[in-house]
């Protein structure tokens, strides 16, 4: 079995994680664990969290618990945790008051094995801890229409160390599984499904996403930098074996929000990050493109000086790719632009694409290091207006960078 | 442990003091992890119906541009322990030493016109420095409106209200958990808390004390709570949003984007990881918004491109936000269910009168 096809094997065992789980809902917890039971109060709740001693574990039992205003967890330590997350459900449905569902501020904090459905904002959302962990956590909305759902489901931004595994998120109008400005990332084994976008990294230093099932999302994982920021400058960004199929959901994402520029049908997108490798991946279905390495300068908005705009050392290496841009998005700039290009060529997008736009103070066939492996096709769309044709030539473009590092988490 | 019984023996243990008429005063130092279980406890409010009075000591003082909240009205009183005094910052907020309170109560008319009419008290919210940082303790008002209790776990109440511009409106108040507390008095998340209103130029204007009108920084002074203070005159003073004596539209709309905004979109806030900054000191027009895209706004950009489009108000994420009622769409964040209609007539004259730089 090829690694890409592992990587398909990998996410098709998430299901199995659900069995094996205790009904204790303290089950696992070190120190002191407060247990809620189905019945239990959102103003007893509420109470309790906002007294946590540092350390804390608050235990949920299978049940749903509604709540009216967002749970903030400031406390470091905390652990919450459910007993499954389709059964131990925190619903949000009559949510008055709050941004998101969770929200966490101390350090080491722990999600884990709890479902967090229909939030008026964000689902969970992670800000400034160093030592997050994510782990069996579903997400989702229930709504028909999805245009009013959250942005995004599982958001921890402006920390480190931050592990997002074997959990689910489903229905974001931005991101299903959002990390950004963080250092120190691993997100894996995860399902992403029906969100705008499934995975994304955004502004950090170090990310392993690897093993995650990202399908029937508008756009499937996007490795982002975006200019104006505390974090800038993301890099060393690794993506790998995932399974990246489908992902061809017309966006319904709130027009002016960057994603809102990520065609549908958008295997895997990394603009303006350096040193990221996209390896061993299985990349199908997806009808725009199975793989995009773009500027921001494509966006067509500003940006303070700064910023750099450009991909470079990006390593496209060993993905398995199939069933790729056949019909690229054309309510999309990107998308049409695409569209046109693949009349010209007659046949489907490349696997492999570059918009051609590269720092002008470089100068070569490649100056931004963009590689793919041999057996890759590759489409430069020179969309700098040169008058240059978009072009299907690897030639300098089948290159090798050195392998990033792995992500350690502590 | 049986949810809430920690809680509950907390409470019991802080009891004992306090209640019922009498001399008292407020604790010069006190458990940070024990709040009282009533607020009279703390001897800081005296309460009748519909307002609370300062007790002997304890200082009142007004904003010049405060919060918004639902239209609440809102007491505000400062102790300083004997002897014990701030120091002058020209730019922070002033921070009261240890041992010192702040609190701030919620009271809500039926018809904010006529705001003495049938008021009635909602929450204190206490802030004590404690030797290790400040704490922020909510207190929920009994029906009787005799004493508050401790309610570490907020709640939303629903609360019906004529706007003081005659429109009837139901707020979802909500008066924050011990939590919530820390989502904008946080001086980085998950550190401790710091004062937000108290800043030199938000306290520099007069205050109508029971014994005469006085400049607050002079009155400070002069009871020593406050050293190194210049003049009134010399210190820096904040645009009152709403008095057009003491601003341009575009110096008030600032002054109340500071007050309602910077605490999160500041550099040490939690909105900080958005790259919006709209405290008053802000020059840099990305960090302001002009031509910046949303990082995350999610469906709070209502489908707009940019925070503010330079003289169009109608194009602006900030202006829609103010708009906007729904969690997760209404800026801020937590503390506001209803419009503030007149803040963003003002913001919107703010950004209607920037010179149209054409976004892309």
């Amino acid at each position: 079995m090829s690694r890409a096809l592992l990587a398909i094997a990998a996410a098709g065992a998430l299901a199995a994680c659900a069995s094996g789980r205790s009904s204790d809902p303290c089950a696992g917890a070190a120190g002191t664990c407060v247990a809620f039971h189905s019945g239990a109060t959102e103003a007893e709740i509420q109470a309790a969290v906002a007294l946590a001693a540092p350390g804390t574990t608050f235990g949920f039992g299978a049940g749903t618990y509604r709540f009216a205003n967002s749970i903030a967890v400031t406390a470091s330590g905390v652990t919450i945790q459910g007993v499954g997350g389709s059964e131990t459900v925190l619903d949000f449905e009559g949510q008055a008051a709050g941004g998101e569902g969770i929200s966490a501020t101390g350090d080491d904090f722990t999600l884990r094995n709890i479902g967090i459905r229909d939030t008026a904002g964000d689902g969970v959302k992670v800000e400034g801890s160093t030592n997050v962990k994510i782990q069996g956590v579903r997400v989702w909305w229930t709504a028909a229409d999805p245009h009013g759902n959250g942005g995004y489901g599982i958001y921890p931004v402006a920390s480190a160390n931050v592990l997002v595994e074997g959990s689910f998120a489903s229905g974001a109008t931005d991101t299903g599984i959002y990390v950004g400005q963080s250092q120190n990332v691993v997100v894996r084994d995860n399902e992403a499904t029906g969100n705008v976008a499934g995975i994304e990294i955004e502004n950090c230093w170090g990310a392993d996403v690897h093993g995650n099932s990202v399908h029937g999302n508008t756009g499937g994982i996007l490795v982002f930098d975006l200019p104006g920021l505390p974090q800038q400058g993301g890099h060393a960004v690794r993506v790998f074996q995932n399974a990246v199929d489908r992902n061809n959901t017309p966006s319904f994402a709130p027009a002016g929000n960057i994603v809102g520029s990520v065609p549908a049908g958008t295997g895997i997108a990394v603009m303006a990050n350096h040193d990221v490798e996209i390896r061993d991946n299985a990349v199908t279905g997806n009808q725009t493109a199975a793989v995009a390495v773009i500027s921001f300068v494509l966006l067509g908005r500003p940006y303070p000086a700064g910023y750099v705009p450009y991909p470079s050392r990006v390593m496209i290496a060993d993905n398995a790719f199939s069933g790729n841009g056949s019909s690229p998005d054309v309510t999309s700039d990107l998308g049409a632009l695409l569209a046109a290009v693949k009349s010209i060529l007659g046949t489907p997008i490349p696997d492999a694409l570059w918009d051609g736009i590269a720092d002008p103070a470089k100068a070569g066939t490649n100056p931004q290091q963009i590689c793919i492996t041999p057996g890759t096709s590759f489409l430069n769309l020179n969309v700098p207006g040169s008058g240059v044709p978009p072009s299907t030539s690897s030639a300098g473009f089948v290159c090798t960078l050195p392998l990033l590092p792995p992500v350690v988490l502590p | 442990m049986r949810p809430g019984a920690a809680a509950a023996a907390l409470l019991v243990a802080a009891c004992g003091s306090g209640a019922g008429e009498g001399r008292c005063s407020p604790p010069g130092s006190l458990d940070p992890t024990r709040p009282p279980a009533r607020l009279s406890a703390l001897c800081l409010v005296r309460p009748r119906p519909g307002a609370v009075d300062p007790m002997p000591g304890v200082v009142p003082y007004d904003l010049n541009t405060p919060l918004f909240s639902d239209y609440a009205q809102k007491t505000r009183f400062a102790w300083v322990p004997p002897g014990a005094s701030a120091t002058w910052d020209a730019r922070a907020a002033i921070d009261l030493p240890a041992g010192s309170f702040v609190v701030k109560t919620f009271a809500f008319a039926p018809d904010m016109r006529d705001p003495s009419a049938g008021r009635r008290l909602v929450e204190t919210r206490v802030l004590y420095h404690a030797a290790d940082g400040w704490r922020g303790w909510p207190y929920v008002w009994d029906d009787a409106e005799t004493d508050a209790a401790f309610s570490p776990g907020g709640e939303v109440r629903s609360i019906s209200l004529v706007t003081p511009a005659g429109k009837s409106v139901t707020a979802a108040y909500l008066v924050p958990s011990m939590g919530q507390c820390q989502r904008c008095h946080a001086d980085a998340p998950g550190e401790g808390l710091h004062l937000l209103g108290s800043t030199a130029r938000n306290l520099n204007r007069d205050f109508a004390f029971a014994d005469g009108a006085e400049n607050q920084i002079a009155r400070w002074s002069r009871l020593g709570l406050l050293a190194g203070a210049p003049a009134p005159a010399a210190a820096p003073r904040l645009a009152a949003w709403d008095d057009p004596a003491t601003g341009t539209p575009a110096e008030r709309a600032r002054a109340l984007l500071e007050v309602n905004c910077a605490f999160c979109h500041g550099a040490g806030g939690l909105a900080r990881s958005t790259g919006l900054f709209l405290g008053t000191e802000v020059t840099d027009p990305y960090a302001l918004g002009l031509c910046k895209t949303p990082v995350a706004a999610g469906p709070g950009s209502g489908g707009l491109s940019y925070d503010v489009v330079p003289g169009d108000p109608d194009r602006s994420i900030l202006v829609h936000r103010m708009a906007a009622t729904e969690p997760g769409s209404a800026m801020p964040q937590i503390g506001r269910s209803l419009v503030h209609e007149e803040g963003l007539a003002l913001v919107r004259e703010w950004v209607a009168g920037l010179t149209p730089a054409g976004c892309p």
